[in-house]
């Protein structure tokens, strides 16, 4: 068992070390039967604990079994019996001769009988024991096999692979009994001629490497002796350093449709085993995965994914909204998403974006172009939900609850006045919130335009407000506007973003907060409020002209926050209007009971990767016991385990290796893409630059006031003098009919609608073609092109 | 006439009979023994052959399976009994086609990443759905893919094949 370089196979310098085992002595006696508990392959795993592949060190250890054909097995057997039916033998060898001899001389030399002294007649056995005492081993319900035991253990370090192999030979000493395995060579002197000598290793190698049965000599086992072998590592088998499965799995259903790059209709999944053990990508029925929600830890492959459903989705032809938080899923995206066809279609509102040249696109909560007074509640509902589960305000912030509430419904309705009127570039933002509940002046000559049944709150509950009520509203809305980029995008008076018309021509969006911080939360809760809103806005639609549009949120426990059910009704309904939400979290447990029971009730596919124990618990409960807990807490990295819904049924939960983007769709990557979108994007989405945006924000307080101001001179001087007063908290009867006079703009006139774009955009001059709402491009004061805006 | 009905009595007889008789008789019947003996030998050769190229081909197209117990794994005797009587068919399921020196079923103990050992049971393909029946309870049975190919350089270590299903894959740190 020298070690030495290898004339073939094992790559040179590598010190490697062969054994071959058999049998030590006749096939008819037996090894020692070990028990299972301990487990005897405790002692292999043990052996090899200290293997460390790093090092290039691999231990094999080969145990080729023969099965015995039936005439084998008797001839065996008659052996066995012939043996048995044999007297005695002498002594073996000459030393052992010699030593009997000696013996019985010294037995003469005491006066003992010089010869052995007669036996003791033995009782007679019964012919059938007698039989099977012959047979030895060989009993007739155990099968034989022919067995060869090849070891051969390779490491980079010299003289580990000999020390190595000396462990596992010793593993092999459990099973001595009246028979024993033993190394197969000569030892001559220090020297052991064995599987490493020069003569020897190519056959060992051949045998080792091919499979091929030619073992040294002819060692003949039962089952019941190798018991210990014939089965993995039990739960008796101590030392950790055992492969095992994560936890049994149902197979994936046959049935289960195969998904090819580029089809229709069918929703990516990832690789399932077949039973022959290849493997096909297989994806789910399309028109069946109505809801989609993902559980399990951040980083083992939920967001991937999503972004390969999501990819093949807007491939296809599908309407696609994907929040991606950081834009990294995004900037994957890009560069399969740059075809003909495709890149016309998307929608990138990049909230990464910082510098004042920067372009951002805006997006106005309040903006009411395209629609009327009775979206006015739906608009404020999707505000005060987002504002409610990002700031985690539950039913003991009602104050705050209602305060945000009519101011929203306050400036909602300006805003629509203010389109109405032909002035849209005037309408209010959220920004505007603070200085409704703080400047008198401003809110007074804002209250006197808006309608009657908005107009109560303000002149009669809201001056019994204390002053602390306030802060609580203004202070969320004042650290929103501290990120320059926040107020960018929602302080637009004239949204160039809508969810609704991107529903409705399938636009693939994605939507990109900078992170995770509470302002982008409470971005990231307006933009899906938004979208909650917009969908069940489809409700004026007739169900077949509704088109499929696929929502991926990630993080779903963000959204969830304490607007209490809001969650739950928006998913119950959504799946109505054709937007079908595709959701992952990674704490299911932190979902509210309503959320989560709602998740639960409406999911087509539950899926899960490796996750915490409750959320483990939880999923589990939902297969019935198909899958354990404890399988779903050790799945490895970009391995799910999720159910389906197929033929209007929910499938037994399988397994599934996740797919890589670039790998799947590495046919239709464009190293560019994310630069050719870049300029169609700029063209949708009309991007500007941000401090342009900011610029005319930090005038939009004094120009709506002057809109509404001049409008209320106007009628004073109109009605002698009087409107300055009631305007304050005058009759709502002559403050509603002031609120049907036309408003007019102060900032800009409507020509100048259009003209903000800036030069060298490629966006100048485009607008959304063929949808339904075709919001002007957004106002620009020429005087504040001048004017820079430090970051 | 009465020499030459005499039957030999032994060896001696034979030689001289040899000795006296005509040399056209000698010669055939060297020729006749030159014969026998070089049809025996290319009879034996040919089945040597054949029987060669029959291992190789069977010992190129085997089939494995990786067994990973679960942390519950706890077979009974009769079970294991019951998988040794399934390795004892593998036998059957080959016979007539695979050679004897091809038709044993390998129980390889291997180490994989960081030490860990690994159960797992290779055989000829013939007996492929005899092995790949689920023998345990407790226990996940994995095809491994790939194993053996017709080049034999992938085919001496378990842990250069391509990851098997179910294996981890190098992924992009990006996710």
């Amino acid at each position: 068992m020298s070690t030495g370089p290898q004339p073939g196979r094992p790559p040179a310098r590598k010190s490697v070390a062969r054994a071959e085992l058999r049998l030590a002595l006749p096939n008819h006696l037996p090894l020692r039967e070990v028990p299972l508990k301990p487990d005897p392959l405790a002692a292999f795993a043990a052996a090899v604990a200290d293997v460390r592949p790093e090092l290039g060190e691999d231990a094999q250890i080969a145990i080729d079994l023969l099965p015995l054909t039936p005439a084998r097995s008797r001839h065996h057997r008659k052996r066995a019996a012939r043996a048995a039916q044999q007297p005695a033998a002498g002594p073996r060898s000459l030393g052992a001769a010699i030593g009997a001899q000696l013996l019985m001389g010294l037995q003469a030399t005491k006066g003992v009988h010089a010869v052995s002294p007669p036996r003791a007649p033995r009782p007679e056995r019964p012919a059938r024991a007698a039989a099977a005492a012959a047979m030895g081993k060989y009993t007739a319900d155990d099968p034989l096999f022919s067995i060869q035991i090849l070891i051969r253990i390779t490491s980079d370090i010299p003289d580990r692979a000999q020390a190595h192999l000396k462990k596992v030979l010793s593993a092999f000493n459990v099973w001595d009994g009246e028979n024993y395995l033993r190394v197969v060579g000569r030892n001559l002197g220090p020297w052991h001629l064995g599987s490493d000598a020069r003569t020897r290793r190519r056959r060992f190698d051949r045998r080792f490497e091919t499979g091929l049965f030619d073992p040294s000599a002819e060692s003949v086992v039962t089952g019941r002796e190798i018991a210990g072998l014939l089965k993995p590592p039990t739960k008796h088998c101590a030392p950790m350093n055992v492969e095992r499965s994560g936890g049994l799995v149902p197979p994936a259903p046959a049935e289960l449709p195969t998904y090819t790059v580029g089809a229709a209709g069918i929703l990516p999944l990832g690789y399932v085993t077949n039973a022959d053990g290849t493997e096909r990508f297989a994806g789910a029925p399309l028109d069946e995965t109505l809801f989609s929600l993902i559980l399990g830890k951040a980083g083992f492959g939920k967001t991937e994914l999503m972004l390969t459903q999501m990819i093949a989705l807007a491939r296809a032809g599908y309407g696609t909204w994907f929040l991606d938080p950081h834009r990294d899923a995004a900037r994957r995206a890009m560069p399969y998403l740059a075809a003909p066809g495709v890149a016309e279609r998307v929608l990138d509102i990049d909230l990464t974006v910082r510098r004042s040249n920067e372009l951002i696109c805006n997006w106005n909560p309040l903006c009411m172009i395209g629609r009327d007074a009775d979206d006015i509640p739906d608009v404020v509902g999707s505000i005060t939900s987002a504002f409610a589960s990002a700031l985690g305000w539950d039913s003991t912030s009602n104050r705050a609850l209602t305060i945000l509430s009519k101011a929203c419904e306050a400036l909602a309705d300006l805003s629509l006045k203010m389109v109405q009127r032909g002035t849209p570039e005037l309408a209010p933002t959220i920004f505007q919130i603070p200085t409704l509940l703080t400047d008198k002046d401003w809110r007074e000559a804002v209250v006197a335009r808006l309608d009657e049944q908005y107009r109560r709150f303000w002149i009669h509950t809201f001056p019994n407000y204390p002053t602390d009520a306030i802060p609580v509203v203004t202070n969320a809305i004042e650290r929103l506007s501290t990120s320059n980029t926040a107020r960018a995008f929602l302080g637009g008076p004239i949204s160039t973003y809508d969810v609704r018309e991107a529903m409705d021509t399938g636009k693939v969006v994605f939507v990109c907060p900078a992170g995770a911080s509470p302002t982008d939360r409470l971005v990231s809760c307006l933009l899906i409020f938004d979208l909650f809103r917009a969908g069940l806005s489809r409700r004026d639609q007739r169900p077949q002209d509704r088109r499929e549009f696929y929502a991926f949120i990630d993080e779903l426990t963000a959204v969830d926050g304490a607007s209490k059910g809001t969650l739950a009704a928006i998913v119950e309904q959504l799946r109505k209007f054709m937007v079908r939400l595709y959701a992952a979290t990674q704490m299911a447990g932190r979902l509210t009971p309503a959320t989560r029971d709602a998740l639960m009730q409406n999911k087509s596919v539950l899926s899960t990767t490796a996750s915490e124990a409750e959320a483990a618990r939880l999923v589990a409960r939902q297969w019935s016991g198909d899958v354990e807990p404890e399988t779903v807490m050790m799945l490895p990295r970009y391995h799910h385990i999720l159910s389906v819904t197929l033929g209007g049924a929910a499938t037994t939960p399988f397994k599934i290796r996740g797919a890589e983007v670039t790998e799947v769709f590495a046919p239709w990557f464009e190293p560019e893409g994310e630069a050719v979108i870049a300029q169609h994007v700029n063209a949708t989405l009309r991007r500007r630059p941000i401090g342009q945006v900011l610029v005319q924000l930090a005038k939009l307080d004094e120009r709506i006031h002057d809109a509404v101001g001049r409008r209320a001179k106007e009628t004073e001087r109109e009605d002698g003098g009087g409107g300055r007063k009631r305007r304050g908290g005058g009759s709502a009867a002559t403050a509603a009919g002031q609120a049907d006079a036309p408003l007019r703009g102060t900032g800009a006139p409507g020509s100048e609608i259009g003209g903000s774009v800036p030069a060298g955009d490629p966006a100048a001059g485009t607008g959304t073609p063929g949808g339904p709402i075709r919001p002007p491009a957004p106002q620009d004061d020429p005087g504040d092109e001048s004017g820079s805006v430090a970051e | 006439m009465t020499a030459s009905t005499k039957k030999p009595s032994g060896w001696a007889e034979i030689v001289g009979l040899i000795h006296r008789a005509p040399k056209a008789h000698v010669l055939a019947v060297e020729l006749s023994a030159v014969a026998l003996l070089a049809t025996t030998a290319a009879v034996m050769i040919a089945v040597h052959v054949i029987r060669h190229r029959k291992t190789t081909a069977a010992l190129q197209d085997r089939a494995a399976f990786d067994l990973l117990p679960t942390n519950t794994f706890d077979p009974t005797p009769e079970d294991i009994h019951r998988f040794a009587r399934l390795v004892q068919r593998t036998r059957l399921a080959a016979s007539g086609w695979t050679p004897r020196h091809a038709a044993a079923v390998r129980i390889r103990l291997h180490t994989v990443e960081h030490g860990r050992l690994a159960y797992r049971v290779e055989g000829s393909r013939r007996a492929a759905a005899t092995l790949g029946q689920q023998a345990f309870a407790g226990v996940e049975l994995r095809a491994v893919i790939d194993h053996f190919s017709n080049n034999g350089e992938a085919r001496a270590s378990p842990d250069t094949r391509p990851a098997g299903p179910g294996e981890p894959r190098a992924m992009e740190d990006h996710r």
